[in-house]
């Protein structure tokens, strides 16, 4: 370890750290509620941090830190207070935060905004002032500011030199000749402190892994954990005719020794080890959605398609790489597509390959007038259904577009529309909702804003969800906006249906696209998700060209309204996404229902999605209820093959430190992976302990 | 000799590339062919199966099956030349080999001497080897030995083998047969006396596609009168000596190694020594001493009168010495031999030096008349036995060393030379064509020619010979039960009886139907269809009795589970594979019928690819009948199992119909 220079702090001036109670407070006053113990925990986190980079309180300052907090524990919280102590202690100091891509910058400026006020109240040895925060302003570092740039920026010409530099989902560098990875191993003489931030440090290719070691000054571990990282690899890649018992012990003690030399620079937790908290996150359960086993026909269309997609490809056709595409067996928009497109090719084959593809073409038709709806998508609609007529949302993943698209316009076929029949009328509604979201004083600016959003408060669908929770209310303005005040959203929680209005617009406000998307949905209203229509469904991905299911998806490529909404009690019941939304995002205020209707073959992207629900103050947590995962399978497909495997893998994950490998479902031996299973099992208990050393330590001084 | 392997089943190796499969070969041989020799050793090594012989239970039924089909694919390619199959006293391996008689249905075996009473006692094999796909390369191999088709030639004897596998031309040409020297008019000579003068011709057309390989040169006899003046053109048995002689001036001597010595006159050795500028007193023969193993049984032979007129003619006779216990007191032939080995030796080797020049000769041939001829008062040579041998330049000759026995008196000889029969009938043949057994054969006295047909375990009389004329008689029998298949047929006369196999005519679709008795009728549809699969990279239930589900390693029930709970086919080792039964299934089925399309597709623009392109078509309509009844099967287990089959036959059934024309 090479030692650094104190950079120059006083423990004095995160003294707030060890008054989380006081902290909580200020930030209750501030709009944004806290839970005690997990901002005990992170506050212990970022003091630990702090130290560790100091050098104070009996710790050597180190050039580095990795925060490797399980997904949902709120690295971003720890690394924001960090980041406000360094750039607002004084000194000159500067702060640069790498973030993959715009949305999570956007969550990185709402997270540095939002310690704003409680800091001022908290925290008087720092100069916090909202102005210090200088996201998507890229080029010098101005002292005393915190700076927000994309992984990309790394690559650019400037030097990132700063005082501290924060590599947000740092697992992105994968792999030695991305660009990012070149560009930090370029920049890290500028960086006088790094800090950073992954959920899955064994995730990371080893080569990688050791780069961020370096980064951080944790050369001392690279040699253990070297070690750990080819016993993962030994596990994986490895015979699997040796003894389950000796392999696991292996494993376990080289997870010790990495462990033990890791603690020095990495601090870790896992919601698992954290049954204080668990209450705050939500309990987690399985959500079983019985899918039937694929029909005979079903199963016939598909090894037709891989028939006949093989022979094009012996052919010389590109068409499609993947013969046995994963998108055949959860949908099949993307299977007519490829026949069609299949067909144009067919004149071009040579004889007897085209004869034969032109058969098959034939029979895929005549096979598809049996099979209408996809066995999977009307299960998972069937229960999607349910679960939205009990007044709950549904986040449903998809890993590709088209199936995003086809699932999307299913279940919008499948879920009543809410069509606002029957209901007091849009006069009554906008004359309520005026007096309860009437402008503060000083608030006239946001006049036409705030206008637009009542307007959208007013549509269809909207005002029929909303209706649905206070039915019963008088059909006049005044009883109805005292019950829009009076009444929770969504039957349960902690706020009114007005609270939860005057929340959402002040996210809409805090985000500059969302206020682009209000200022234009002036004129189109149909801007804003849940306004176009009546479909309680809405898919954030590529929209499908089919012209009839246009309104059925967001058209740009700015997701922060639709994610406010989904925040929010109003808006789509059913939000379908792609993995775009499943890393850093919240996703937890009013949902507890996720749906993985398709799976990534990464298991981190899998443990990423679950993280956008189970979070702190989660939607299980208000209502008492459990977080529900559902991994719906289709049986006798590769489908429910995935499933098995990933179920198994995702539930190592933590006890790996991430360490759990991509899969290809048509590569995994059944008894390599009951082989695996039995390794990691023997060696649970002691890896279990090994985890824990990473926890962040209690200062010595309190 | 070209194999450094002293192992037994050295000489049923090839040196034609893995990949290559037999399209057609030559077996001659003296002996009675031993079928279980062919079926178990030598068919499993050359045709390439897959399954193992001495299996039990199902897998010796896949072997027969793989045998039998294999053998259909090459009917009437392959053939087995021999002499008269007379029924000697019975040995082991005559009552042992009866399991496989069926072999001979597809394997044509003919017995040389329709026109005259004559010996085959050559071995020869000429292998033609297909066209591996990679290089679309042909090969004849070529072997010269002194091994008959026998399991006690193979384990209990030495034998001397010289091989060569020599690329095919795509197109004869004249020049090239001109190269091989005797071989074409060997096998011409060889074919009419079997009564089938074309049967070889194929083999003869090969000859013309290859080259001789440099420094080999042929020594063939075939039995017969030749003048003087035909010897000048077809220099046959010791004719052919003095042209294999290494060239020059001086006298030339000669070495002999051969378990056999005729009785020869004093004047017939120096007749013989003279045809390759020789003479007697350089004449050496390796021989064994009274007590040395070879001798007891009468496995070496010399008659005591022969050893008197060359030790008086001046030959010596060196001393091959032998001590079980003393690898020093013993004379070995290889580095591989060991004084312990109770194998005597067969082969025949001559070593014929003129100055430092020296030739060997690797023959069937042995010292006797019989063999190289008896020399006429003009000058042509009378022979009796179809022999063939190689002459290589330069060759090693292991008896160098030897040393001349002290005492001739030392010497194994006998007393007198076993006389070899009336042999009434000389050369028979039958075969069946689905509607007549046909049965020809020569006898000496047909007045007492009687015959019966054997099928299964029942006996048919012939009733009577209506055919022929002379010493040459023909019987054709009504025979329309395709459920009776005939296999032999039985002749006598007087004391004599000889056997012979009934070659299967009939059209190919009849043969189809007829599995080899030993196989279980009820399973053999769906046992050949799986051989079928497997010979197209499918794979294979192991044990039928014990795999209900035919395809092993694939379940074919997707577990009721759920997801979460662990399954049963990962932990029990039933299914090792994440992948989706049905889709393992059809994958497989689907592989077959791609490899069928790739030997297919190797084909086009081959010249040569005739033979591979009717079996191909033959394999593409047994695999769609097989793919069809596997359907049937699969449906058994659930609709869904059956989808690949489905797929494959409704593939292979269009690639059929797109079968590239010859």
């Amino acid at each position: 370890m090479t030692p650094s220079e104190s950079l120059g702090l006083s423990a004095k001036q995160w003294q707030f750290l060890s008054s989380p109670e006081k902290y909580i407070e200020a930030s209750t006053r501030a709009g944004r509620e806290l839970v005690l113990e997990s901002t005990r925990r992170q506050f212990q986190s970022a003091r630990d941090i702090l130290e560790r980079l100091n050098g104070s309180c009996g710790e050597k300052a180190r050039r580095g830190v990795m925060l490797a907090d399980d997904v949902g524990l709120g690295k971003t919280t720890v690394a924001a207070l960090v980041a406000w102590v360094v750039a607002s202690a004084g000194e000159r100091r500067g702060v640069r935060i790498l973030a993959p891509n715009d949305v999570m910058m956007r969550r990185w400026e709402e997270e540095l905004q939002s310690h704003v006020a409680p800091l001022q109240r908290c925290a008087p040895a720092l100069d916090v002032r909202p102005n210090r925060v200088k996201a998507y302003r890229v080029g010098r570092l101005s002292a005393g500011s915190i700076q927000v740039v994309k992984h990309s920026y790394a690559a650019s010409d400037f030097n990132l030199a700063c005082d501290l530099l924060i590599i947000d989902e740092a697992h992105r560098a994968k792999g030695e000749h991305t660009a990012f990875s070149k560009a930090l191993k370029r920049q890290k003489k500028f960086a006088r402190r790094v800090l950073i931030l992954t959920a899955t440090p064994f995730s990371i290719r080893l080569d990688e892994l050791q780069r961020m070691l370096t980064l951080i000054g944790g050369e001392p571990a690279r040699s253990p954990v070297g070690a750990f990282s080819r016993a993962l690899e030994d596990l994986y890649s490895g015979s699997t005719s040796r003894s389950p018992e000796i392999v696991g012990k292996r494993l376990a003690d080289k997870a010790k020794a990495a462990v033990g030399a890791l603690s020095h620079f990495v601090i870790r937790h896992s919601i698992e080890d954290l049954p204080r908290e668990h209450e705050a996150f939500g309990v987690r359960n399985d959500w079983e959605i019985n899918v039937p086993h694929a029909e005979p026909v079903e199963l016939e269309l598909m090894l037709r398609m891989d028939r006949a997609l093989r022979l094009a490809k012996g052919s010389g056709s590109e068409l499609s790489k993947a013969t046995n595409d994963p998108r055949f067996h959860v949908g099949w928009r993307h299977f007519d597509r490829a026949v069609t497109r299949l067909k144009r090719e067919v004149p071009r084959f040579a004889e007897p390959a085209k004869a034969v593809i032109e058969g098959q073409i034939t029979a895929i038709k005549n096979l598809r007038t049996k099979v209408l709806v996809h066995s999977k998508m009307s299960a998972v609609a069937t229960a999607v259904k349910k679960t939205v007529e009990s007044g709950e949302k549904v986040l449903l993943f998809c890993h590709h577009h088209a199936t995003a698209q086809e699932l999307t316009a299913h279940l919008a076929s499948r879920l009543p529309n809410l069509d606002g029949s029957g209901l007091p009328g849009r006069a009554t509604w906008l004359n309520a909702w005026n007096e309860v979201l009437a402008p503060a004083g000083d608030e006239h600016h946001e006049d036409r804003l705030r206008e637009t959003f009542i307007e959208w408060l007013c549509a269809d669908l909207i005002r029929t969800q909303t209706w649905a929770w206070i039915r019963g209310a008088a059909a006049s303005p005044q009883p109805l906006a005292s019950a829009l005040r009076e009444t929770k959203a969504r039957g349960a929680g902690r706020e009114t249906i007005a609270a939860s209005a005057e929340h959402l617009f002040l996210a809409f406000m805090k985000s500059k696209s969302s206020r682009a998307v209000l200022r234009e949905a002036a004129d189109r209203l149909e801007l804003l998700p849940g306004a176009n229509g009546s479909s309680p469904v809405l898919g954030v991905c590529e929209p499908s060209d089919v012209a009839d299911e246009n309104f059925l998806f967001i058209h740009n490529q700015q997701p922060d309204t639709v994610i406010s909404i989904f925040n929010s009690p109003f808006g789509p019941d059913v939000l379908v996404v792609t993995d775009k939304l499943s890393e850093g995002i919240d996703l937890h205020r009013y949902c507890r229902h996720l749906v993985h209707y398709e799976l990534d073959p990464s298991p981190i992207r899998t443990v990423q999605r679950n993280g956008r629900l189970r979070r702190v103050n989660s939607w299980a947590a208000v209502t008492g209820l459990a977080i529900l995962y559902a991994y719906p399978a289709f049986r006798g497909t590769r489908d429910h093959r995935l499933v098995q495997i990933m179920k198994k893998r995702i539930d190592s994950f933590s006890l790996l430190l991430g360490g759990v490998q991509d899969f290809d479902v048509d590569e995994i031996l059944g008894s390599d992976e009951a082989w695996r299973n039995e390794v990691i099992a023997d060696a649970k208990k002691q890896l279990l302990a090994a985890g824990g050393q990473l926890r962040a330590k209690p200062s010595k001084f309190g | 000799m070209n194999s450094l392997d002293f192992g037994w089943e050295s000489l049923l190796r090839t040196d034609a590339p893995t990949e290559c499969a037999l399209k057609a070969a030559l077996f001659t041989t003296y002996d009675r062919p031993d079928e279980r020799l062919i079926a178990e050793h030598l068919l499993p090594l050359v045709l390439k199966l897959s399954r193992e012989p001495d299996g039990e239970g199902a897998e010796r039924q896949y072997f027969l099956l793989e045998l039998d089909e294999r053998l259909k694919q090459l009917h009437d390619k392959l053939v087995v030349v021999s002499s008269t199959v007379r029924d000697e006293a019975t040995s082991e391996e005559q009552s042992d080999s009866g399991a496989y008689g069926w072999i001979w249905r597809s394997i044509r075996h003919l017995t040389v001497g329709i026109n005259r009473k004559a010996v085959q006692h050559a071995k020869l094999w000429m292998l033609h080897w297909g066209a591996a796909e990679a290089d679309g390369i042909e090969y004849l191999e070529i072997v010269v030995s002194s091994a008959n088709l026998t399991r006690a030639a193979f384990k209990g004897q030495l034998q001397a083998a010289w091989r060569g596998c020599i690329e095919l031309h795509p197109k004869g040409s004249a020049t090239r047969l001109g190269g091989w020297g005797i071989l074409p008019d060997f096998l011409e000579a060889l074919a009419e006396s079997t009564g089938e003068k074309t049967r070889l011709d194929s083999f003869i057309s090969l000859l013309r596609r290859a080259e001789c390989p440099t420094g080999a040169e042929f020594v063939a006899s075939v039995p017969g009168t030749h003048s003087r003046h035909a010897l000048r053109s077809a220099p046959w048995g010791a004719a052919g000596l003095a042209r294999v002689t290494p060239p020059g001036r001086g006298a030339v001597s000669a070495s002999i190694l051969s378990p056999y010595i005729g009785a020869w006159a004093r004047s017939d050795i120096g007749r013989w020594c003279k045809l390759f500028d020789g003479s007697v007193e350089r004449l050496r023969l390796v021989w064994i001493d009274k007590n040395h193993p070879w001798a007891r049984g009468a496995k070496w032979i010399l008659p005591a009168t022969a050893l008197k007129t060359l030790e008086a003619s001046g030959a010596r006779l060196l001393h091959l010495r032998n001590e079980p216990d003393d690898e020093d007191a013993t004379d070995l032939f290889h580095p591989q031999h060991r004084p312990a080995d109770d194998r005597w030796s067969h082969a025949k080797l001559y070593l014929l030096k003129r100055g430092t020049s020296r030739r060997l000769l690797l023959t069937s041939a042995n010292f006797s008349q019989s063999a190289w001829g008896t020399e006429m008062s003009d000058g042509g040579l009378r022979i009796e036995n179809f022999e063939f041998g190689v002459c290589v330049e330069q060759a090693m000759w292991p008896f160098d060393h030897l040393k001349e026995f002290e005492s001739y008196r030392d010497a194994a000889t006998v007393d007198a030379l076993d006389s070899r029969g009336s042999n009434l009938i000389s050369w028979a043949n039958a075969v069946w064509d689905g509607s007549f057994v046909t049965i020809q054969c020569r006898c000496e006295d047909w007045q007492n020619l009687v015959g019966q047909i054997l099928s299964g375990c029942d006996w048919t009389e012939i009733p009577n010979w209506t055919l022929g004329s002379g010493v040459l008689r023909a019987a054709r029998v009504s025979w329309k039960d395709q459920g009776r298949t005939p296999s032999l047929v039985q002749l006598k006369c007087k004391h004599e009886t000889l056997s012979i196999a009934v070659f299967d005519e009939r059209p190919e679709s009849e043969r189809e139907q007829t599995v080899p008795p030993e196989v279980d009728k009820d399973l053999v549809e769906r046992m050949r269809d799986e051989l079928l699969f497997e010979q197209y990279g499918g794979r294979i239930a192991f044990d039928v009795e014990d795999n209900e589900d035919s395809l092993e390693g694939v379940s074919g029930e997707e577990s009721e589970k759920t997801v979460d709970e662990p399954d049963d086919t990962a932990s029990t080792g039933r299914s090792d594979s994440y992948a989706v039964p049905t889709f393992v299934l059809a994958r497989r089925h689907l592989q077959v019928v791609d490899n069928w399309a790739e030997r297919l597709s190797a084909l086009v623009g081959q010249h040569t690819g005739d033979f591979e392109r009717k079996v191909l078509h033959r394999d593409g309509k047994l695999l769609l009948a097989a793919f069809r009844r596997q359907v049937e099967r699969d449906a058994k287990h659930g609709s869904e199992r059956a989808i690949g089959a489905k797929l494959a036959a409704e593939e292979l059934n269009v690639r059929l119909k797109h079968f590239p024309s010859e």
